[in-house]
């Protein structure tokens, strides 16, 4: 079985405990407008440029079957068939999405098997959605639970809880965000309702090994008492209360918005400052919930 | 440097005093070359011990209110220097006579330098990176040493030797002289004080200064002073840099237990003097405002002579001190090794992650074995300590020249490619590289031994070697090769930048036949002028030393196995040269004067470091790195090797276990040296500037990590926002 990745980071020290290597699974069914992984949500393949690595030899032109000739037609008409990613040695383009083999990305993660058994770490499923492949999170999930190495999966848990439930034994560390409690700000910012995502939080909270929810502050959107206390107070309602981490939005990735070619929405938005997020994390804290800030 | 209340005013005083003091150079100078045109006839042993005693008359000394150590002597020492050819007045020997035996050796090497091929000194002799026999001092004092030397001399009947060990005495007993100074000086100011306690401060002085170093110190305090005041007053007087405190742990525990037993020191006060001696060093260099080379090493760690690990209550309290005052102008070498407990590992672990850029890890498993191999006692091996950056000495019993000569094997390669026409395949150009290397090295070691074999005429150091195993047992000075071990090594630069271009040049005119061996030896002259697609393509298409692939990592290890064995060869004093690669800066020095290189490099940019991969090609992977070295037997490479580690910031609860599991992995894969970088501002605003050169530099962005000079400005001068925090 393939699957379809858009990257593999090694020596991965922020998605979870000790030393992990994180696999983006790519296509999302959320489309959040801060979004810092843009070439996460679309299925299928894509290529983007990074201008600065151009050094115009023009070679991407030339193997392009769709171009006219002219360089930028390429994104037109692109398929994301990855000819002039090949062709490109400075790495200034760039593919997102490959077809791998369980195997494939099996051999890729093994090579830091040490680094894992030593630090306590093991291997993150990010995206992406996750549950938008589960077949093949299962087969990978699965693999690496025979070798007995540590798995978290990062979701945003809009998705049917039959297929979370198939994932549950396997996973080690549950990562779900949690955007907002109001269901029509929720619909706005990310495209869809947040009631099957609150309804499979519930779930979690009781089924999943290890719950670890995350917040991330958005400014105009969630920033402000009122909508944090909303989403506090759900959380210490849960028949086990998760540990909660909250995530100051940043603006970094909006150069990958660029080599997509696409507008990036939040692109203006000012970060909240450290004092502001401490004083977002007592939200939490006061409902006796175990609060981090996670930059 | 971030102090307590408590230590503040120690910073204070010492500040006050740098600032504004006179090294009293003109008088002393004026004094030194009348003594000279009295006494320049005589045998260059006894002239050294006229300069000993005049200065030991002479420099003023000076004593600190708030700090117990006496050592600081007015020497025509500069503020920022640490002794050895900085202190014009203690090398005046040196000055005037050595530059008819010097200055051929700066004429031979001229051209080379300006072309990049070597960079050293003015000097074949290496004056610098040393480490006195504190041990010997210690267990005998300078009254032993006395002794001895007085023995020897009865018995003595050779005129030479006579005359060596009659500078030992005189000299050791102008050392005497001067330490008595200290103690007139603390009678003085405590006849003087206003209060009681300062009055009872300089009494501890007085009698400490009275005792120690003639006699061996009974405490750790006495300890403490005996090895801070050799350093000091040796190194200004004898003219010779002494750029370790030596293995502070090992040496100093004993003095500690027994001074805890006694009740005679809390822990608290023990490292109250440990701050002290950090302080000094960080504001004599001023090392919070400006950067200026301290030299000023301490080795923690490592074992003993018997082998048995050290990691005691000393150790802790120096790392101590590093965490709390955040030091960053001497450098805390940690010998590890995979006997040493975890918790040590951690505690380095603690340091890196809290930002303090100070240690340097060293492979005890590696580097004793190293020592063994090359023919030297493990008794003694076990004794190392490094010289001042990671380049090793035995302590006690070794004098290594080093730290001078730094010999480019890129620029090696380059011109062995330009002085022939073509290769018939990829083995005939690796035997004319190596064989150029060879001849290379053979010439600077002959170059070298011509100075220094004149090195006791016109400055032995008596002082020095009155420390040494072997000097007092032979009659001869270090200058003459009467250290047990006389070596010399000298730097290999440019590890990876070597094995990429041997690589790519095998194959791209080899294997794909892309192009002639003279069309690219064109295109590299023109540093890649109209070539960048191929450029672009050796870069991210060849394969790479520290990408942990398979193939590159033997050709890596076979090359370097094969360039270790153009070392061995005889030194002047007796010795043999040694292999070694560590870089300081030079790196960087020589690479801006060398041409492209077939590995993609641009001309006039930096040479890779030590063990470390090209700091232009793309590692996805730190771990990868580690992995790499562990293909090669630094086993070879007895002066030590460095490995440098760019890591994320990260938290101490997510860091410690991290950089624990990496400390204990470059254990595994037996690596020599080992540091990390953790980032700093200073360094992402000068990755800005020159992105080629900080290619590596990994940074956490937001829920992605990214090379930092891949980012666009806008997200870089936020992370640099970032870093301040």
């Amino acid at each position: 079985m393939k699957g379809r990745i858009f990257n593999i980071q090694h020596f991965s020290i922020h998605d979870g405990p000790g030393i992990r290597t994180t696999v983006f699974l790519k296509g999302c069914n959320l489309r959040c407008y801060w979004c810092h992984n843009p070439e996460s949500q679309s299925y299928l393949p894509e290529i983007g440029l990074y201008p600065a690595r151009c050094i115009g030899c023009g070679k991407c032109v030339s193997s392009c079957p769709k171009s006219d000739g002219v360089r930028s037609a390429i994104f037109q008409n692109c398929d994301g068939c990855g000819r002039c990613v090949e062709t490109c040695y400075t790495g200034a383009r760039k593919q997102y999405g490959e077809d791998c083999t369980v195997d494939e990305i099996l051999s890729d993660i093994m090579v830091d098997r040490d680094l894992y058994d030593k630090t306590g770490g093991g291997v993150t499923f990010s995206g992406g959605e996750p549950y938008m492949q589960t077949d093949f999170l299962i087969e990978l999930l699965t693999a690496l639970k025979s070798e007995g190495i540590n798995t978290a999966v990062e979701s945003a848990v809009y998705v049917n809880w039959s297929k979370i439930e198939k994932t549950l034994s396997l996973i080690d560390l549950f990562i779900c965000d949690i955007k907002s409690a109001d269901d029509e700000k929720h619909i706005s910012a990310t495209s869809v309702s947040n009631r099957l995502i609150f309804d499979n939080i519930k779930k979690l909270s009781v089924c999943a090994n290890n719950l670890l929810l995350r917040t991330p502050v958005i400014p105009g959107f969630n920033d402000n008492y009122h909508d944090l206390s909303a989403i506090a107070d759900f959380i210490a309602s849960l028949p086990r209360i998760p540990k909660h981490e909250l995530l100051p939005f940043n603006g970094t990735c909006k150069e990958k918005y660029k080599t997509l070619n696409r507008e990036f929405k939040a692109e203006n938005l000012t970060p909240p400052s450290r004092d502001e997020m401490e004083r977002f994390a007592d939200i939490f804290r006061l409902r006796g919930i175990d609060c981090a800030i996670n930059e | 440097m971030k102090l307590a209340s408590d230590l503040k005013p120690i910073a204070d005083e010492f500040d006050m005093y740098y600032s504004n003091f006179d090294p009293d150079t003109d008088r002393l100078i004026q004094l030194v070359s009348e003594m000279y045109e009295d006494f320049k006839s005589q045998p260059s042993y006894l002239l050294k011990s006229s300069l000993h005693e005049l200065l030991s008359r002479e420099c003023k000394v000076k004593l600190f209110k708030e700090s117990p150590f006496f050592f600081e002597i007015s020497s025509g020492r500069p503020r920022y220097s640490w002794g050895g050819l900085q202190s014009p007045v203690g090398s005046y020997l040196h000055n005037i006579t050595a530059s008819k035996w010097l200055d051929p050796y700066a004429d031979a090497l001229a051209s080379d330098r300006a072309e990049g091929m070597i960079h050293c000194w003015n000097n074949p002799v290496g004056f610098d990176h040393h480490c006195p026999g504190y041990d010997r001092l210690l267990s005998i004092g300078i009254k032993g040493i006395i002794n001895q030397a007085e023995t020897a001399l009865k018995k003595s009947g050779e005129r030479k030797k006579s005359d060596f060990y009659t500078s030992v005495v005189r000299s050791a007993k102008a050392l005497i002289h001067l330490a008595g100074r200290f103690a007139q000086k603390a009678a003085e100011l405590a006849e003087a004080a206003e209060t009681e306690t300062e009055r009872m401060h300089y009494e501890k002085i007085r009698t400490t200064a009275e005792k120690v170093p003639l006699n061996p110190p009974e405490t750790f305090y006495e300890a403490l002073c005996t090895i801070l005041f050799f350093r000091e007053c040796v190194g200004s007087i004898e003219g010779i840099g002494f750029s370790t405190l030596g293995h502070l742990d090992r040496m100093l525990f004993p003095y500690y237990e027994a001074d805890l037993a006694a009740g005679r020191i809390t822990e608290e006060e023990a490292l109250k003097l440990i701050h002290t001696l950090f302080i000094y060093t960080e504001t004599r260099f001023n090392a919070e405002r400006s950067y200026h080379e301290t030299s000023t090493t301490i080795m923690i760690g490592g074992c003993d002579k018997n082998g048995n690990i050290i990691y005691n209550d000393v150790t802790k309290l120096i790392l101590k001190a590093l965490l709390e005052g955040r030091y960053v102008g001497t450098k805390v070498n940690c010998r590890i090794s995979s006997k040493h407990p975890r918790e040590y590992f951690r505690k380095l672990a603690e340091i890196q992650t809290a930002n303090i850029p100070s240690i340097v890890m060293q492979n005890d498993d590696v580097i004793i074995a190293a020592r063994v191999k090359l023919g030297q006692a493990l008794e003694d091996a076990r004794l190392y300590v490094s010289g001042g950056c990671h380049e090793v000495v035995l302590g006690g019993t070794e004098v290594n020249t080093r730290a001078d000569t730094w010999v480019s094997l890129p620029a090696i390669l380059l011109r062995s490619l330009y002085s022939n026409e073509c290769f018939d395949d990829y083995q005939s150009l690796y035997a004319s590289f190596m064989h150029d290397a060879a001849a290379y090295y053979e010439r600077i070691v002959s170059l070298k031994n011509e100075g220094e074999k004149h090195w006791c005429e016109f400055d032995p150091l008596p002082l020095y070697s009155s420390t040494i195993t072997g000097c007092l047992e032979s009659g001869r000075d270090i200058t003459e090769g009467g250290a047990k071990y006389s070596s010399t090594a000298i730097s290999l630069l440019g590890t990876a930048t070597l094995i990429d271009s041997l690589y790519s040049l095998k194959t791209l005119i080899f294997d794909e036949k892309r192009l002639t061996l003279g069309e690219f030896k064109r295109i590299i002259a023109d540093d890649y002028a109209n070539y960048e697609d191929l450029r672009q393509y050796i870069i991210h298409r060849i394969p790479k030393y520290g990408t942990n692939n398979a193939v590159l990592n033997r050709f890596a290890a076979n090359i370097l196995s094969d360039i270790a064995k153009i070392a061995g060869q005889e030194n002047a004093r007796g010795g043999k040269y040694l292999p070694a690669f560590y870089p300081h800066d030079v790196f960087r020095l020589l690479g801006h004067k060398l041409g492209a290189t077939p590995d993609g490099r641009k001309a006039h940019t930096p040479l890779s470091r030590g063990a470390s991969p090209s700091e232009f090609i793309e590692i996805n992977n730190p771990a990868d790195i580690i992995r790499s070295i562990g293909a090669i037997d630094f086993t070879d490479y007895a002066d030590s090797f460095c490995t440098e580690l760019t890591l994320p910031r990260m938290s101490s609860e997510r860091g410690i276990p991290v950089i624990t599991a990496l400390i204990e992995f470059f254990l595994e894969m037996k690596g020599s040296s080992l540091q990390f970088n953790m980032l700093n501002r200073e360094m992402l605003i000068e990755a800005q500037k020159n992105p080629a050169e900080h290619a590596d530099i990994i940074v956490r962005v937001c829920g992605y990590s990214a090379y930092f000079i891949h980012l666009s400005r806008e997200t870089q001068d936020e992370i640099i926002a970032r870093a301040i925090r």
